[in-house]
C-alpha cells in the first residue's frame, strides 16, 4: 500500500518536473559572430529574378561531369532564403554538370549542427562560417586553402575589403573566400539635434564631444525618468574593445600575451561609467524595460538621440521608420578612429573529393562574384565583402550608407587567440559589471587580465 | 460548526491554490494563442495586448507555407511512435530483468545504469554522431529511433519501481503454471502496469516531438526534417517573425495536448487504481 503510494507520488513529481523544464530550456545561444538585439521585420522587397549574368566563368571543373555538392547556410525565412533558391538555380543553369543540395539552418543553430558535423568528417563541401575563426579550421586541415583556384581563375582579391581578406589568412594562404561583414557606425537623430541647437551636419567626432551632446539631448520627465537618453553605451551594439580602440588601446600584444588592463582601455572603460553613471540604475533600468518591450532599437522609436550600432541598423530603419530624419557618423574616438567588424565567410570544407571541391569552389565564386553579392545586398541591405558591389555607385549615391561603406578603412576584427578564443565575449560581462553594478573599471580589468593570463598560462601546458 | 466552516476554508485555500496553479500553466498558451493572431507591429506592446485587433488569421496560411508542413508532420509522427515503441518494450524487458529475477552482478549494473544519468548528453554528442557516420546511418531517422530500442536508464528506473509493487506471488502462481520468463513479462506485467507504460509513453513522446538537437545534427535532406526543425527556422540573425512562428508552433503542439488530454485520464485512472488496490 504504502509503496504503491509513494510510487504514485513519484510519477506526479516526475511529471511535474517535466512541466516545469519544458519552459526552462532555450537559452539564446548568443554564440559566434555578431547579433544585435534589434530584430527586423524581413519586409524589404527582394531583388528581382534578373536573368544570370553570363560573365561567372567558363572554366567549369576539368570535364563536365555530373558532380553533386551541399551547401549550408544560415538563410532560413525571409528575402534571403528567395534569393538563395534563385541563386542557386541560377547556378545550375550555369553549370548543369554540377547539382547543388542545400541546406538552410537558423543562425542560432547552425554553429551546433555544422561543428558536430565538421568534427565527424561529415561536414558539407561548400559552408557558410565564421570569419573571426578561420585559423583553427585551417590549422586542423579541416577546410582547403583556396590559393590555387584563385591563381587559377584569376579572381582579383583586391576587389575584396582588405581586411578581410587578411581574416582568410593562415600561414599566408588564403582558406576560403569572404561573404559579408558588418560594421558599427555611430546613428543620430537630425531632428533632435536641431530642437537641442546642435548642427545637424556636425556629428560629434570625439569623446568629448559626444559627452557634451548627449548631455544635450538627454530628456528628463517630471518624474525623473527618462524620455530620450543622448547616449548610452550600454545600448546599441558599441562593446568595450571597439571603444578602448578608439583611445588606442588593446587587448593583445603582438606575441599574443593579454593586455586587457592596459591604461587606454581602463580610461575607455572609465568613460562609459562616467556617461552611464549620468542616467543612475533606477532610470536607466526603466528605460530598458520600456524599450525592450519595443523588439526594435529605440534609436527608431525616437527613444535614443545617438546610438552606435551595426550597419544593420540602417536596414531597419529603412524598413521600420522611413521618416526618419538621422544621421550616420563614425564611431567617435579619442586618440584613432576604429570600429569593429565580424562576418562569415564561404570555406570548403576538406572532404577528399577533388572533384566535389572544384564544384564547390565555382559555387564559392559565383557567390562572391560582384553580380551576386549586388542581389545580396540588395536583399539583405548586409555589407558584402566584394568591394564593386558594396561601393557600386548606385549604392554609394546614399551617403549613409557611402558613410558605413567608408568605415571600413578603420574597421578591425577581434584578434582570434587559440589560448582563448571567446576573450571578447568574456568581456561583456565585465562592461556590464561596471555600467549596471558600478563596479571598479581598473578593478574588473586587473581581474579579467588574471583570467587572460591564467588562460594563456593553461593553453600553453596543453602545447608543450 | 466550526468543523464544517473549517472544512469550507479548507476547501477555499485548496482550490485558490489550484486556480493559481493552473493560471499559471495557462497564461503562457493564451500569449501563445494571443501572439499568434497579432499584426506584425503591435507584438511587443506594453500594456500587452491580450485580444488582437484586428485578428490575423492569415498567420496560419503564412505558417503551414513557410516550410513543407504535412510532410514534416508525418516525419515527426513517424519517428515518435517508433521511438515510443522501443522505449515502451525494451525499458519494460530490461526492468522485468532488474526487478525479478536473481542474476550475479544485478545490483550492480543497476547503479551502473543509474550512473548513466549522470552524463549529460553534449558529452557524448560527438562521440555518438561519429559512431552512427561510421554505421552510415547520418542523414537516416535510425540515430534517432533505434537507441529508443535499448532501453534508457531512467524509463528502466520508472518501470523497475513499478514492477518491484506488483504482488510476487502474482509471477509465482504463473511460474508453478509453468509460465515462461518472458510470457509472465508480456502476459502480467505488462497488463499490470498500464499506469507506468502510459507515463513512459508521455515521456517519450513530449521527448521524441519536442527533440530538436537530434534531428537538428543529424538530418541533412531538407525533405527528412521535423517539426521542431521547421518551428526554428522562423528565428533569423536579424529579426524572428515572431507572430507566424507562434502559430505555427500552436498547430505543433495541438498533437501533444490532444495526447495530454486523452492520456492524462487514463493515467490519473491507473494511479488511483493501484493506490487503492493495494
Amino acid at each position: 500500500m504504502n509503496q504503491k503510494k509513494s510510487f504514485a507520488l513519484m510519477l506526479a513529481s516526475a511529471l511535474t518536473i517535466a512541466a516545469l523544464s519544458a519552459c526552462g530550456g532555450n537559452n539564446d545561444n548568443g554564440g559566434a559572430s555578431p547579433s544585435s538585439a534589434a530584430p527586423s521585420s524581413p519586409a524589404s522587397s527582394p531583388s528581382g529574378s534578373s536573368p544570370a549574368s553570363p560573365s561567372a566563368g567558363s572554366s567549369a571543373p576539368a570535364n563536365d561531369e555530373p558532380v553533386t555538392i551541399t551547401y549550408w547556410h544560415i538563410y532560413t525565412d525571409g528575402p534571403m532564403k528567395d534569393l538563395t533558391d534563385q541563386l542557386l538555380a541560377d547556378f545550375h543553369a550555369q553549370h548543369p554538370n554540377i547539382t547543388v543540395q542545400q541546406l538552410g539552418i537558423n543562425f542560432f543553430d547552425y554553429w551546433t549542427k555544422l561543428s558536430t558535423a565538421m568534427a565527424a568528417g561529415s561536414g558539407p563541401d561548400l559552408a557558410l562560417n565564421d570569419t573571426s575563426t578561420v585559423p583553427t579550421r585551417a590549422k586542423t586541415g579541416a577546410i582547403l586553402s583556396t590559393d590555387d583556384f584563385i591563381k587559377r581563375n584569376g579572381v582579383n582579391l583586391d576587389d575584396y575589403f582588405p581586411v578581410l581578406v587578411d581574416r582568410m589568412k593562415y600561414d599566408g594562404k588564403m582558406y576560403g573566400m569572404p561573404n559579408d561583414t558588418d560594421v558599427r557606425v555611430l546613428y543620430y537623430n537630425k531632428k533632435m539635434f536641431q530642437d537641442a541647437g546642435l548642427d545637424p551636419s556636425k556629428p560629434p567626432a570625439n569623446w568629448d564631444e559626444l559627452e557634451q551632446y548627449a548631455d544635450k539631448l538627454t530628456k528628463w520627465n517630471k518624474n525623473k525618468m527618462l524620455d530620450v537618453i543622448g547616449f548610452s553605451p550600454a545600448l546599441g551594439n558599441l562593446h568595450l574593445w571597439t571603444l578602448a580602440w578608439t583611445n588606442g588601446g588593446d587587448f593583445w600584444d603582438d606575441q599574443g600575451n593579454p593586455t586587457f588592463n592596459k591604461p587606454e582601455n581602463v580610461q575607455a572603460l572609465q568613460w562609459e561609467k562616467k556617461i552611464q553613471d549620468k542616467y543612475g540604475v533606477k532610470a536607466m533600468s526603466a528605460f530598458n524595460s520600456q524599450a525592450n518591450a519595443l523588439g526594435y532599437s529605440p534609436f527608431i522609436a525616437g527613444k535614443a538621440a545617438m546610438i552606435v550600432d551595426v550597419n544593420n541598423l540602417y536596414q531597419d530603419i529603412k524598413t521600420r521608420a522611413p521618416d526618419l530624419d538621422f544621421g550616420v557618423a563614425p564611431v567617435p574616438y579619442a586618440k584613432t578612429p576604429a570600429s569593429w567588424s565580424a562576418g562569415f565567410d564561404l570555406e570548403l570544407v576538406n572532404n577528399k573529393d577533388d572533384k566535389r571541391a572544384a564544384a564547390a569552389w565555382e559555387l564559392m565564386k559565383y557567390l562572391t562574384s560582384a553580380e551576386v553579392q549586388v542581389k545580396i545586398h540588395e536583399a539583405s541591405g548586409s555589407l558584402v565583402s566584394n568591394r564593386k558591389a558594396a561601393e557600386d555607385p548606385k549604392f554609394m549615391e546614399d551617403p549613409n550608407w557611402k558613410m558605413i561603406v567608408d568605415q571600413m578603412s578603420v574597421s578591425r576584427f577581434v584578434e582570434y587567440e587559440e589560448a582563448m578564443p571567446s576573450w571578447h565575449g568574456n568581456l561583456d560581462p565585465v562592461e556590464q559589471a561596471v555600467l549596471n553594478s558600478g563596479k571598479d573599471p581598473q578593478q574588473v580589468l586587473d581581474q579579467a587580465q588574471k583570467d587572460a593570463e591564467n588562460a594563456v598560462a593553461n593553453f600553453k601546458k596543453t602545447q608543450s | 460548526m466550526t468543523l464544517r466552516s473549517n472544512a469550507l476554508l479548507h476547501r477555499i485555500v485548496v482550490y485558490l491554490l489550484l486556480l493559481l496553479g493552473s493560471a499559471a500553466f495557462i497564461l503562457p498558451l493564451l500569449w501563445l494563442l494571443s501572439t499568434s493572431l497579432k499584426g506584425d507591429i503591435n507584438l511587443f506592446a506594453i500594456p500587452p495586448e491580450w485580444v488582437p485587433h484586428p485578428v490575423h488569421w492569415d498567420n496560419y496560411k503564412k505558417a503551414v507555407q513557410s516550410f513543407p508542413f504535412l510532410r514534416y508532420t508525418w516525419n515527426t509522427v513517424l519517428i515518435t511512435l517508433l521511438s515510443m515503441l522501443g522505449a515502451m518494450l525494451s525499458s519494460s524487458f530490461v526492468a522485468y530483468a532488474f526487478a525479478r529475477l536473481r542474476w550475479p552482478g544485478r545490483d550492480i549494473w543497476f547503479v551502473v545504469l543509474l550512473a548513466t544519468m549522470m552524463l549529460p548528453a553534449q558529452v557524448t554528442m560527438i562521440p555518438l554522431f561519429i559512431l552512427f557516420k561510421e554505421l552510415g546511418w547520418v542523414n537516416t531517422y535510425l540515430p534517432l529511433i533505434v537507441p529508443f530500442f535499448f532501453g534508457s536508464a531512467f524509463y528502466i528506473f520508472l518501470m523497475r519501481q513499478f514492477f518491484m509493487t506488483i504482488p510476487k506471488e502474482l509471477s509465482e502462481a504463473a511460474k508453478i503454471d509453468g509460465c515462461s520468463e518472458v510470457y509472465a513479462w508480456w502476459r502480467i506485467f505488462i497488463p499490470l502496469s498500464q499506469p507506468a507504460l502510459a507515463t513512459l509513453g508521455i515521456f517519450t513522446f513530449t521527448l521524441v516531438w519536442n527533440d530538436f538537437q537530434g534531428p537538428l545534427i543529424y538530418l541533412n535532406d531538407p525533405h527528412k526534417f521535423t517539426l521542431m526543425l521547421g518551428l526554428r527556422g522562423f528565428q533569423q540573425q536579424y529579426g524572428t517573425r515572431w507572430n507566424v512562428m507562434m502559430a505555427a508552433a500552436l498547430l505543433v503542439m495541438l498533437p501533444t495536448l490532444a495526447l495530454f488530454f486523452s492520456f492524462q485520464r487514463y493515467f490519473i485512472e491507473g494511479v488511483t487504481l493501484t493506490g487503492v488496490k493495494g
